[in-house]
């Protein structure tokens, strides 16, 4: 792993990415991670915002870039430019919003269509502090939704703090675990090459130098 | 079969030579001859030079539905076959023995027949073909003028054809989004913006559904599924009921963004960026050609609207012109787009204060002015309690003429496009009738046009505040000395 040996105050470099319709508390989310804080203004976001934020994980340093992307239809285009260096996306919906949920099969064939194959993804469905009369989406739903496609699901509430830390945790653990799988598998790879996961060691290399340009 | 031949290549040659010249039948007879000499199994190859020949006689005059069928075999075959079966065989048998007149006469026959059979045998291909008669169109008249309205259907149709046509008119266009404003059925909004129907109709029904004290409205992306099928019903001309106000919040926004140019996109970034003051966006919206200018001023006064009601759907300006932004100009390079939004998000922000303020002041206004007046309460029906007391104040008036002048204001209900001159004409006679004035418009703007007084009692808390709005826009416009002259087509614009 070339990053960390360059750069010294970190030892893993993770690019996530936030996406999810308009509304649905993705800056909220990000604010609520990055600065601890959370803001009632109802304010949208142009185009794309990014926050840094350093956490330790096994004793191991990671900086976690975080993309914060506009939900705005007429910036999707826009937005897409940035699927493709992203190690991980955050799939977030309005627990409260069922047009946001059902949207989610859309966002994900946008992923599928314009992110790295082996990008980590996790299902996050925001507002659950909400009373239960305004929920629109029932917690059973949304974790259905995030086993049919194999991913975590987490609900949380960027107001309260609810379940905040432990998605971004998590998601960078497992890009981690995925990151130093492929490097560990890296010195040994010139034998194991020629099998069958020869497609995974390619994408590991890409995922590696766009790490690197990061 | 000689003679089938020589009646297929008269007729032939008395097509092409017919809208030439008057043939000589010795000409004729003699060219039908040539073919009687020459080897049957030729007449292909002569045939085609037959035509060549022509195309040099009439200098490529020649009818070319006429000839050009003549050129497939099939067509060919089924014309001297059917040739020889009708009278055309016998025609051209004699034609040398008629006399020129006949000839010709003949001629047109067998040029009719000819005609018919080239057209109907480039579909048909059957020998039965020769049944088929059809002839010119007789007794033309012309019995009235029908318009096509694409929301409307047939408009001026007679009521004896009406129940001919489907219920379901097709679409003008092909569809609703992606077509320029110019090439839309258009009406006018309450402040005299003609802007596409279709918009006036989403907006009338998203302020029916409550979409303005909907949180997030327009902000809020409505579900893609649901967005699709409506944007197909629109397509097809119909506005479904029960749509999500999202959903339409969404569809108005994709129909600006979905133009086949942005609304903006006449100004250059440059000037959009230079423009910080309110006088300078002001002097840049009439920079704008007249469609985009009346859909901007309409979209900033749907702006307003929605943050008139900040407190439900906590849509404060900034948000409105954030997600209005990116809608209203094309760029290919998403870079220079983004940094362009905000731009034109700053501008219309601007737009949209001035508005709201000027929204305000007029409503203040209009209390000052009301407070002196016994009928403070401004109501449809009260145009006649209005007038009486402007009678009043101005001794110069005569009651007939106010009369008159509240019929006029009644007739003006019927469309608002009739309505603005006719109020002109009226504060033109009246000159400086102006407080006068202000009751009637006031009664009559809201009233203008259905989809004004509609939209105006969706609107509820703040119905009272927005004609009062309307009623110094008309003020304004009716002082300021264009007016005088002629009506402009965007009164709200010019009128700030």
């Amino acid at each position: 792993m070339a990053a960390p040996r360059t750069r010294a105050d970190y030892d893993y470099l993770i690019k996530l990415l936030l996406i999810g319709d308009s509304g649905v508390g993705k800056s909220c989310l990000l604010l609520r991670f990055s600065d601890g804080s959370f803001t009632t203004s109802f304010i949208t976001t142009i185009g794309i915002d990014f926050k840094i934020r350093t956490i330790e994980l096994d004793g191991k340093r990671i900086k976690l870039q975080i993309w914060d992307t506009a939900g705005q239809e007429r910036f999707r285009t826009i937005t897409t430019a940035y699927y493709r260096g992203a190690m991980g996306i955050l799939l977030v919906y309005d627990v409260t919003d069922e047009s946001s949920f059902n949207n989610i099969r859309n966002w994900i064939r946008n992923i599928e269509q314009h992110a790295s194959d082996n990008v980590n993804k996790v299902l996050v469905g925001n507002k659950a502090d909400m009373d239960e009369s305004k929920r629109a989406v029932p917690t059973s739903k949304g974790q259905a939704l995030a086993d049919e496609y194999g991913i975590k699901f987490f609900e949380t509430s960027a107001k309260t703090n609810l379940n905040v830390e432990e998605v971004f945790f998590s998601i960078a653990r497992d890009i981690k675990q995925r990151l130093a799988d492929t490097d560990s598998k890296a010195e040994p790879q010139a034998i194991k090459i020629g099998q069958q996961d020869q497609g995974d060691g390619a994408a590991a290399a890409a995922q590696k130098s766009s790490c690197c340009g990061a | 079969m000689s003679g089938l031949f020589r009646s297929k290549s008269c007729g032939f040659v008395g097509i092409t030579e017919f809208g030439h010249a008057p043939p000589s039948p010795f000409f004729h007879q003699a060219k039908t001859d040539d073919y009687e000499a020459s080897d049957e199994e030729e007449e292909e190859e002569e045939f085609e030079d037959d035509d060549d020949d022509d195309e040099e006689e009439n200098g490529y005059d020649g009818n070319p539905i006429a000839t050009t069928p003549f050129l497939s075999p099939n067509s060919r075959f089924g014309s001297s076959f059917s040739s020889s079966q009708g009278q055309g065989q016998g025609q051209s048998r004699d034609s040398t023995s008629k006399d020129n007149n006949q000839f010709q006469f003949h001629f047109l026959d067998i040029l009719a027949a000819l005609l018919r059979k080239s057209l109907v045998t480039c579909s048909v291909e059957t020998d039965d073909v020769s049944s088929m008669d059809i002839s010119l169109p007789t007794e033309v008249r012309h019995v009235s003028h029908v318009t096509f309205d694409r929301f409307n259907g047939f408009l001026g149709l007679p009521t004896e054809l009406q129940h001919d046509v489907p219920r379901r008119v097709p679409s003008a266009s092909a569809s609703v989004f992606g077509v320029s404003a110019e090439s839309m059925q258009c009406s006018y909004d309450d402040r005299g913006n003609s802007v596409p129907t279709i918009l006036l109709m989403m907006q009338k029904s998203l302020y029916a559904e409550g979409g303005l004290k909907a949180e997030g409205i327009f902000r809020i992306n409505a579900e893609n599924s649901q967005e699709e099928y409506v944007r197909d019903k629109l397509n097809k001309g119909v506005v479904p009921r029960g749509i999500d106000v999202h959903c339409l919040a969404g569809l108005i926004k994709a129909w600006l963004r979905e133009l086949p140019s942005g609304v903006l996109d006449s100004l250059t970034p440059e000037q959009v960026m230079h423009c910080n003051t309110e006088d300078d966006c002001t002097e840049l919206m009439k920079l704008l050609p007249q469609t985009e200018a009346a859909l901007l001023d309409w979209a900033i006064n749907l702006m307003a609207d929605v943050v008139q009601d900040e407190q439900y759907n906590k849509m404060n300006a900034r948000n409105i012109a954030m997600v209005f932004a990116p809608n209203m100009t094309q760029m290919a390079d998403p870079l220079t787009a983004l940094i362009h939004a905000v731009q034109v998000m700053n501008f219309l922000k601007t737009l949209i204060l001035k508005t709201l303020r000027e929204r305000e002041e007029s409503a203040a206004e209009d209390r000052l002015l009301h407070s002196y007046s016994p009928t403070g309460i401004i109501d449809v029906h009260s145009t006649t309690t209005d007038s009486g007391v402007s009678n009043e104040q101005v001794p110069g008036a005569s009651p007939c003429k106010e009369a008159s002048t509240a019929k006029l204001v009644r007739a003006a209900t019927m469309s608002r496009l009739e309505c603005v001159p006719e109020e002109k004409l009226w504060s033109s006679g009246r000159g400086e009738g102006e407080e006068e004035f202000k009751s009637i418009s006031g009664n009559s703007t809201p009233n203008a046009c259905e989809m004004g007084s509609v939209e105006n009692e969706c609107r509820g808390g703040y119905d009272n505040k927005d004609r009062l709005s309307l009623r110094k826009g008309v003020l304004r416009l009716c002082r300021h000395p264009v007016f005088q002259l002629s009506r402009l087509r965007r009164p709200g614009i010019s009128g700030l």
